[in-house]
């Protein structure tokens, strides 16, 4: 039995393509939990956010993409 | 001249020693051909013998493979034969299992070729098809005689010397590799080609087949969350300042490790990011935007979940082949769980 | 749009008094292109060097190539140097059989090799045509953004001046180009369309990189453009050069192909141009309306994708293609491959499973054995380059080991190149 895990990606198709099962929208590619264009406390929402999703995905059973 | 010597393989029921109640009988070996064997032999005619028949029953195989083919491997060399040919298993599941990884030992170990044959949905031909010939063959053995044919006609192409290069024009399954080649025209003619083909309903050979991929059931998460111990990884490369482990920035076959316990926020004194395949320039500026340390803490404090664990895991995934990603979230996650971690946040870039 | 190429037909370069071509000989005035090109105040110690096939000669650190054209009208690479202007239609003058090719000194995990001889030959263009080579040093303080900047410019003007000396050649086997606008084509062959991917933002371009008519690219929204325009000068490669060289988009592949069998076995509808965006939701806007530009404008039944740079831009392009499908027109996709352990599994980061014809332009992992070399031009020792390690540095005019992906003109991404995969 594996750890539950949750991705937070921006290439989605990849991750479902090989069957990742709980998938969070990160920002980019180039900075998954960040954006650099925002400042200090834009950041910090949005790194908050996109992990807020991601635990609210651990607690799913992964059969459907999280967010 | 001599004959071509082959040694036959066969489970319990075409070994002729019985049905379920058989399936735990013991690797053995028989001179000459039998059961479907004798047919085989039929088919293959003058200049090939096959001069002796090992039989293990699927259940004995399937309860200790390497140990029943390792046995088999050694009663099969006495027998000096240059080619091993098991089954066809048809579409047996276990019958396959064992005719499989007895191809793959006899090749390892006695350096000779060894095929068989299946059907495709049997589970051994995706696992074993890289390494041996597998002839395509029925679902089930009413199509014996007709894969005997195909067998016979692969062996004498083996004993003539000739090296399989395609094995789908042999009648059997592709072995799933590439190879580099050179064509005759440049890849752009070839794609319009290919197109006004496709455009015009006509058959066209694609030059890159969609993989299969295996499916991995989601893992539940095993605690409730409050109480968990979450853990971060990524394959965004990043790595203690310094990179003190030499970590390559791509084609990674192995991870590392950064130890966070206490630390609030990555800081850029302390880690970096090393990754070939994206531009790290934002990840450097603030390492967070890669791994969200500060976030973390802050939802651990509020108590959102259990607790932060100690280690963050990375690799770089620039180029990473599918076994060493399969190999390195293995070790990753047996190291979690070995560490007491209930569930992981993956940042991927 | 009527473009009629000029060609002066080049078999060799030598230095001499006067730029000029005749005969067959592209003879370059060294002192007078130095000058022009050390105009540039950005670029330090600017030196020229040439390069003849079959000579023993390497030639590395090489940022980009450009194949000497003219203009009289003007458009000599628009939006570069000089202002954006009309290409694709008129005359155009150019050097045949010749290269500029611009070396670059600072450290560049991207920067190309090519021999003029030996067993590398057979898989790159720039083996077969005399290469005027243009050496420089940043001025001391410039930063990487700037030097590039300047390095593409040095091609700009060496590839303008030496066209301007086709231009007062004689020419042979011209050229003309020239494609029915849609709404007037009633030709009832299949409409196919080119999906070009220009640059991937995974590694963001530079606010004055150049690329179409100058432009960054940096948030390019799918656009049409003539093809006529990519093959006259409109597009240059990305300072991140992994996927082709500005010489590749002037004799581009796929165009030249499609436009070979214009009015004979299809209609070459057009190109949409497109960029593979560093977000998801960038790509997924950028698969809408690109499919949206080949089947509604452009009426197209089929299209070809390409794409440049690395793994992520797999995922535009096979998104792009699905959304194509899904309107109905036949797609299909040429493309690299990786080697991962060798099975047909790890050929791409992403791969639709609707994706069913797909040309490989090479594995990636595929290497050549050079032989030492007598003279290089470019500076002594070759590397790191991707996928090796800090310090991993060697002699340039010593044995090579080295990645197609590393020898320039063999690895172009476009469809140029003859290398490619076998599955069995």
């Amino acid at each position: 039995m594996g750890i539950a895990t949750a991705q937070v990606c921006s290439m989605r198709q990849v991750a479902t393509m090989v069957g990742s099962p709980r998938i969070v929208t990160g920002k980019s590619v180039l900075h998954p939990v960040g954006d650099p264009i925002l400042d200090l406390a834009g950041e910090r929402a949005l790194r908050r956010r996109i992990l807020l999703d991601a635990l609210k995905a651990l607690e799913s059973d992964g059969s459907r993409d999280a967010a | 001249m001599e004959s071509f010597r082959i040694v036959h393989y066969l489970n319990q029921f075409f070994g002729q020693l019985g049905g379920e109640a058989a399936a735990g009988a013991p690797p053995q070996i028989k001179p000459g051909a039998l059961g479907p064997g004798r047919v085989l032999q039929g088919e293959l005619g003058e200049g090939f013998e096959i001069v002796a028949t090992a039989i293990c029953g699927d259940n004995r195989f399937a309860d200790a493979p390497e140990a029943a083919a390792d046995e088999l491997v050694g009663l099969i060399a006495e027998f000096r034969p240059q080619l091993v040919i098991a089954g066809p298993a048809f579409n047996s599941g276990r019958y396959g299992q064992s005719c499989g990884t007895l191809c793959a030992a006899v090749q390892d170990r006695l350096g000779i070729p060894a095929i068989t044959g299946m059907y495709e949905e049997n589970p051994g031909v995706e696992q074993f098809r890289r390494r041996i010939l597998i002839v395509r063959t029925g679902a089930t053995a009413r199509s014996m005689a007709e894969t005997l044919r195909n067998l016979a006609a692969l062996t004498r192409r083996i004993a003539a010397g000739e090296a399989i290069e395609r094995p789908a024009d042999a009648g059997c399954f592709p072995h799933g590799l590439k190879r580099p080649v050179v064509r005759e025209e440049n890849a752009a003619k070839r794609a319009v080609d290919m197109l006004l083909k496709k455009l015009g309903g006509e058959p066209f050979a694609t030059e890159v087949s969609v993989p299969s991929f295996d499916r991995v059931a989601p893992a539940k998460l095993g605690a409730p969350l409050a109480a968990a111990t979450v853990a971060l990884v990524t394959d965004g490369g990043l790595v203690v300042r310094g990179n003190p482990e030499r970590m390559p920035n791509g084609y990674c076959d192995r991870f590392t490790t950064i130890p966070v316990s206490g630390l609030e926020r990555f800081t850029t004194d302390l880690v970096e990011a090393h990754h070939g395949g994206y531009d790290t320039q934002f990840v450097n500026q603030d390492l967070n935007r890669l791994v969200p340390l500060d976030a973390m803490r802050e939802l651990e404090r509020e108590g959102a979940f259990g607790r932060l664990h100690e280690t963050v895991y990375a690799t770089a995934g620039l180029g990473m082949s599918l076994t060493n990603a399969r190999k390195i979230g293995r070790e990753i996650g047996a190291r979690l769980r070995q560490e007491g971690v209930q569930a992981v946040i993956l940042t991927s870039t | 749009m009527r473009l009629e190429f000029r060609p002066a037909a080049v078999h060799r370069a030598v230095f001499g008094a006067a730029t000029r071509i005749e005969n067959g000989t592209l003879t370059v005035a060294r002192d007078e292109l130095r000058t022009l090109l050390s105009v540039d105040r950005r670029l330090a110690d600017v030196d020229i060097e040439l390069a003849n096939p079959g000579e023993d000669c390497r030639i590395t650190d090489i940022f980009d190539v450009f194949e000497p054209r003219f203009k009289a009208q003007g458009g000599n690479f628009p939006g570069v140097i000089e202002r954006a202007a009309r290409v694709g239609d008129g005359p155009t003058a150019v050097a045949r059989g010749a290269a500029v090719m611009i070396l670059n000194a600072m450290s560049d995990r991207y920067k190309l090799t090519v021999d003029m001889r030996g067993p590398s030959a057979e898989f790159s263009p720039y083996a077969h045509i005399a290469n005027v080579c243009v050496r420089s040093q940043p001025a001391p303080g410039l930063e990487r953004p700037g030097y590039y900047r300047a390095l593409k410019e040095a091609g700009v003007r060496a590839a303008t001046y030496i066209g301007e000396a086709a231009s007062r050649a004689a020419s042979e086997q011209n050229e003309i180009l020239t494609l029915l606008p849609p709404s007037s084509d009633r030709s009832t062959l299949p409409r196919v369309a080119y999906i070009y991917m220009l640059a991937s933002q995974q590694m963001p371009t530079e606010a004055d990189e150049p690329i179409l008519y100058g432009d960054n690219v940096r948030n390019l929204l799918p656009t049409l453009l003539h093809p006529n325009e990519v093959l006259d000068g409109a597009v240059l490669a990305p300072y991140w050069n992994f996927g082709g060289d500005t010489f590749t988009a002037q004799n581009h592949p796929l165009i030249r192909e499609l436009y070979r069998r214009h009015g004979r076995d299809l209609t070459f509808a057009g190109v949409v141009a497109t960029i593979a965006a560093e977000t998801e939701v960038g790509r997924s806007r950028s698969a809408v309306m690109a499919a949206n530009l080949a089947h509604d404008t452009l009426g197209a039944d089929a299209v070809v994708l390409t794409k440049y740079g690395g793994g992520i831009p797999e995922s535009a392009t096979m998104e792009t293609y699905d959304a194509c499908e899904a309107l109905g027109m036949k797609g299909a996709i040429v493309i690299w491959t990786h080697g991962g352990d060798g099975s047909i599994e790890g050929s791409l980061t992403f791969m639709s499973p609707r994706a069913n014809a797909v040309v490989s332009c090479g594995l990636n992992e595929q290497s050549i054995e050079l032989p030492p070399v007598a003279r290089v031009i470019g500076s002594a020792s070759i590397g790191p380059l991707i996928m090796e390690a800090e310090g991993e540095t060697r002699p340039s005019n010593g044995p090579l080991h080295l990645r197609f992906l590393f020898l320039a003109g063999a690895a172009d991404q476009l469809g140029g190149g003859r290398r490619s995969i076998e599955e069995y």
